[in-house]
């Protein structure tokens, strides 16, 4: 199912129009938003840590170079194999042969956003690799052919119901909408193909910069049989995961699930730095990683916008934001959704791809607040739209009567005798009515123009006092 | 702080063409607090419809007169957290004239929204009065987020002795307006004023007091439109309402 | 240019423009002071702090004095669940309590991971319904066990079985993730597991359910001898 961001406002009225996700989504963003309070209320140094994870991440984005060749130099001690993709169709390109030269039939794979963005699993199924999500939500968006609707929560806009329905319809199993047997079932399924997978692919939380390995964060275990069970393990990386040292990992380790589950700590942190046969005479006999570009050295050119890179893709500003709350995240159109999504979806598809999404925003600022990381989205977006409308990407009629606004309110005398009528105007209306603005009072009233206007009523008032 | 205060005001032009009453109301409580009011004749808007739709150079003359204007006031109060914000914050995203950037630090340190002005300017404790209903307040997000302003309202509610304050849930929750944002996304702009209003009735609340008038308009919209109980009513009209101004 | 060089100088190229990023405060001394005032200054302390950690999340915690406490008390565990195998990686501490264990309950077999090969090791595994691992450290802030794998001799009896059973000891027990990165060495991070309780989704429908496919059980025996 191959969404685009263009298109934006037509998935936003589908939205609207179902009730079923709707009610989904706010459940399941109520029920997050809270939880997250609940744990970070646990920490009294919570505003600190944003503080010191912003400083570490600026850190590392403005001296990304230095920290990816350490890290490159120091996983190829570990045995780790580091490419390097400049864009999604190399990266796809690179995993594609390694399960060629390894005779792979079976891949499974952990959740990864990344591998979504680079649309990797089509293209493995199309070359005849059979490719199987294991996160229970990856799992089931898989089988129903969508993307997911959210960074950590990929069900998120289903139901038992819809879950049912397709583990009936793709694995003929009987129907049953109770959420335990579905689970059973989900786990099975997967466990018989965790046993029998050539080539386990990840994705990354955070590297390691000087100890040269990377890892995975999770609670179904199934990243670790992910990476711990298959002869292979391919390892998927947006190039500004690295942290320094094992030492900033803590801070990252204490944001990141309050954040993004609204948990204390998730269950598995799987770090990755070799081939575990080696040591353990189990699970991979090699292990690759992709470091991944496909757009991230263009974010990084910008000096305001390159904080976008600090995500560490929690969710925290989906959860929170009231335009998410209402549509969920394939009304944005792509695998990044909501308040980060909204700013990385122009900035990686271009202006015109684009073109609205930095505008499904009402600036609130809430998702600012809640970012694990202090990323102001809000700002982002606004130096968004105005690199669209520079690119004159917004409507001619917009264009000119900003202008005219702009030139108006220069020309004092000229504004006040252009606005005098809409005033004078209103008062032949009924007292009740407004302006009639198209689509503006289906729902709401619109203000009324003021007979005098504060100015006049000002100086009557001043007048008066003397 | 020098007393008597001279206050120029900044009318936000949802107040001048719309909503007088409400800036007319501030001029009555700062006056009734000790200060001297002054209208800046010229003024006519901050440029922040187009700033948030994302014209920067076409507004840059808008706020470099606006910079001309005031900046040389000893302070400037406005009956608005998103039009303080403008000014104050995001003005800095405009590339003006290097002669004019001083001029833009000077006015960002003394321009402030009417009730951070009130409680952190003129140190008012407690203004008294009285409005016995019952009242809930809706969190504007610029006021909120951008200044910081979330105390000071409510202390000045709380200063009218025989009012009952309910706190809605969610009242930071943004209301769906968002200048151009309630247009351009009529439909789920709706929605999240439809929920903003669900929250004001949940509470009992006769009145919804704001900051803004921009939320207010947006959130009263709906409410008449639906025939529901509550009226909206920005915080300068209740402080002059429950003084008597 | 190969992509890495490519990729390289669009970094160096992008890096000669500087931020437009506001500055951080200098949060440390808060931090620190702030951490010092909520972490237990005591063994006792810190392992409370562990087992009400542990419990929120559904796992088990007990003390024991001696490995033979320990095994009666996993013995008894295992019977009630009607368990016929268990499995150990082959460490020496799990060793001898999967000894005793078999010692007191003859209805009770366990198998060595490192008696297999892989890949028949996994398999041979995947089918035993529970495990007894012991850990290198354990942090008392969020009831996590670290294991790194240059300490064990397999790591599968962590997250095949459906009961995973954890043997520790007070000298192991830490305060917090900080603590833990600055005690362990580089060796012993860079191939490992943390793992804070048994396996969890919420996928559906927001709802949470353990043994997602991972373990569903979480016992902790802390051996105070």
């Amino acid at each position: 199912m191959e969404l685009q961001p263009r298109l934006t406002k037509h998935y936003i009225k589908e939205a609207l129009d179902n009730e079923r996700l709707r009610s989904a989504v706010e459940r399941a963003t109520a029920t997050s938003v809270q939880k997250r309070d609940e744990k970070v209320a646990e920490v009294p140094y919570w505003e600190e840590l944003r503080h010191r994870a912003h400083s570490i991440k600026r850190q590392v984005i403005e001296n990304l170079d230095i920290y990816l060749e350490a890290f490159e130099t120091n996983a190829q001690k570990n045995g780790v194999q580091v490419h390097w993709a400049a864009n999604d169709e190399e990266a796809r390109r690179i995993i594609h042969d390694i399960a060629r030269e390894n005779n792979v039939e079976t891949i499974v794979k952990s959740k990864s956003l990344t591998t979504e963005e680079i649309h990797l699993n089509s293209f493995l199924i199309e070359n005849g690799f059979e490719t199987l999500e294991t996160d229970l939500g990856e799992y089931i968006v898989q089988l129903m052919d969508q993307i997911p609707s959210h960074l950590t929560a990929p069900a998120l806009h289903l139901d038992r119901k819809d879950i049912g329905k397709i583990f009936h319809e793709k694995l003929g199993v009987d129907y049953t909408e109770e959420p335990s047997e579905l689970l059973a079932i989900a786990r099975t399924t997967l466990r018989e193909k965790f046993l029998k997978a050539d080539m386990g692919i990840s994705g990354v939380n955070f590297a390691i910069a000087d100890s040269g390995c990377f890892c995975v964060v999770e609670n179904e275990a199934n990243a670790r049989l992910t990476v711990g069970l298959p002869k292979v393990h391919v390892a998927v990386m947006g190039m500004e995961k690295m942290l320094p040292s094992f030492k900033e990992l803590g801070t990252f380790l204490k944001l990141l699930p309050p954040s993004a589950t609204g948990q204390k700590q998730s269950v598995y942190l799987d770090m990755v730095g070799g081939a575990l046969r080696q040591q353990l005479g189990e699970g991979p006999e090699n292990v690759h990683i992709v470091i991944l570009d496909n757009g991230r050295s263009s974010i990084l050119a910008d000096p305001q916008l390159r904080e976008s890179l600090f995500c560490i893709r929690c969710g925290a500003c989906l959860n929170i934001c009231p335009i998410y709350q209402q549509v969920g995240g394939h009304a944005y159109g792509w695998v990044y959704m909501g308040p980060i999504g909204a700013t990385l979806i122009s900035q990686y598809l271009g202006n015109s791809e684009g073109r609205y999404s930095p505008f499904v925003s009402s600036l609130c600022g809430a998702c600012y607040q809640q970012c694990p990381l202090r990323i102001n989205l809000p700002h982002h977006l606004l130096k968004l739209r105005n690199q669209i409308v520079d690119d004159r990407k917004t409507g001619q009629l917009e264009r000119m009567g900003i202008k005219m606004h702009a030139f108006l309110s220069r020309h004092t005398k000229l504004y006040r005798f252009l606005t005098w009528f809409p005033g004078k105007f209103q008062q032949l209306l009924p007292k009740k009515m407004a302006f009639p603005a198209p689509g503006y009072t289906k729902h709401r009233q619109l203000g009324r123009f003021d007979s005098k206007g504060f100015r006049k009523r000002f100086s009557e008032m001043q007048d008066s006092k003397k | 702080m020098v007393m008597p205060m001279k206050v120029a005001l900044f009318i936000p032009c949802l107040s001048e063409h719309l909503y007088p009453q409400s800036a007319l109301n501030m001029v009555k409580v700062l006056k009734h607090v000790g200060a001297e009011i002054e209208y800046v004749d010229e003024q006519t808007c901050c440029g922040q419809p187009a700033f948030n739709s994302g014209y920067r150079k076409e507004i840059v003359p808008v706020a470099e007169r606006f910079i001309n204007m005031f900046h040389s006031k000893e302070c400037v109060v406005a009956p608005s957290g998103s039009c303080t914000a403008m000014v104050r914050k995001f003005y800095y995203d405009l590339d003006i004239r290097d002669e004019l950037k001083p001029a833009r630090d000077e006015l960002a340190g003394k321009i402030f929204e009417f009730t951070e002005f009130l409680i952190d300017i003129m140190n008012v404790d407690k203004l008294g009065g009285s409005f016995p209903h019952k009242v809930t307040y809706h969190d504007s997000c610029h006021l909120n987020r951008e200044l910081g302003v979330f105390e000071q309202p409510r202390k000045l509610i709380h200063g009218i002795t025989d009012i009952d304050f309910k706190e809605m849930s969610h009242s930071d929750t943004c209301c769906g307006f968002g200048g151009t944002f309630s247009y351009k996304f009529k439909e789920l702009s709706i929605k999240m004023v439809e929920r903003k209003c669900r929250y004001i009735e949940e509470s009992g609340a006769e009145f919804c007091i704001g900051a803004d008038e921009s939320c207010l308009m947006n959130i009263n919209g709906y409410l008449r439109k639906h025939n529901m109980n509550a009226q909206t009513m920005h915080i300068a009209t209740l402080l002059a309402k429950s003084l008597n101004l | 240019m190969s992509s890495r060089d490519k990729i390289l100088s669009a970094i160096r190229e992008a890096k000669k423009t500087m931020s437009h990023i506001p500055d951080d405060p200098n949060v440390e001394s808060s931090i620190t002071s702030q951490l010092k005032n909520i972490t237990p200054d005591s063994y006792e302390g810190l392992r409370d702090q562990f087992k009400f950690e542990l419990e929120k999340i559904s796992g088990e915690f007990n003390i024991v004095k001696n490995e033979k406490e320990c095994a009666n008390s996993i013995a008894t565990m295992f019977a009630d669940k009607e368990y016929s195998q268990f499995m150990v990686s082959g460490n020496e501490r799990p060793l001898q309590i999967a000894e005793q264990i078999i010692q007191q309950n003859d209805t009770l077999s366990f198998s060595k991971a490192v008696d297999f090969e892989y890949p028949e090791r996994k398999d041979k595994l995947a089918s035993v319904p529970a495990a007894i691992f012991d850990a290198t450290y354990a942090v008392a802030d969020t009831a996590t066990l670290c294991v790194p794998f240059q300490h064990i001799k397999s790591h599968l009896p962590i997250v095949l079985p459906e009961c995973t059973v954890a043997v520790i000891t007070p000298d192991q027990l830490i305060a917090n993730h900080f603590e833990l990165f600055d005690r362990l060495t580089p060796d012993e991070a860079r191939n490992m597991i943390l793992v804070t309780g048994a396996s969890r989704t919420a996928d559906i429908e927001k709802i949470l359910f353990l043994g997602a496919h991972g373990p569903r059980h979480f016992v902790v025996y802390m051996l105070e001898k």
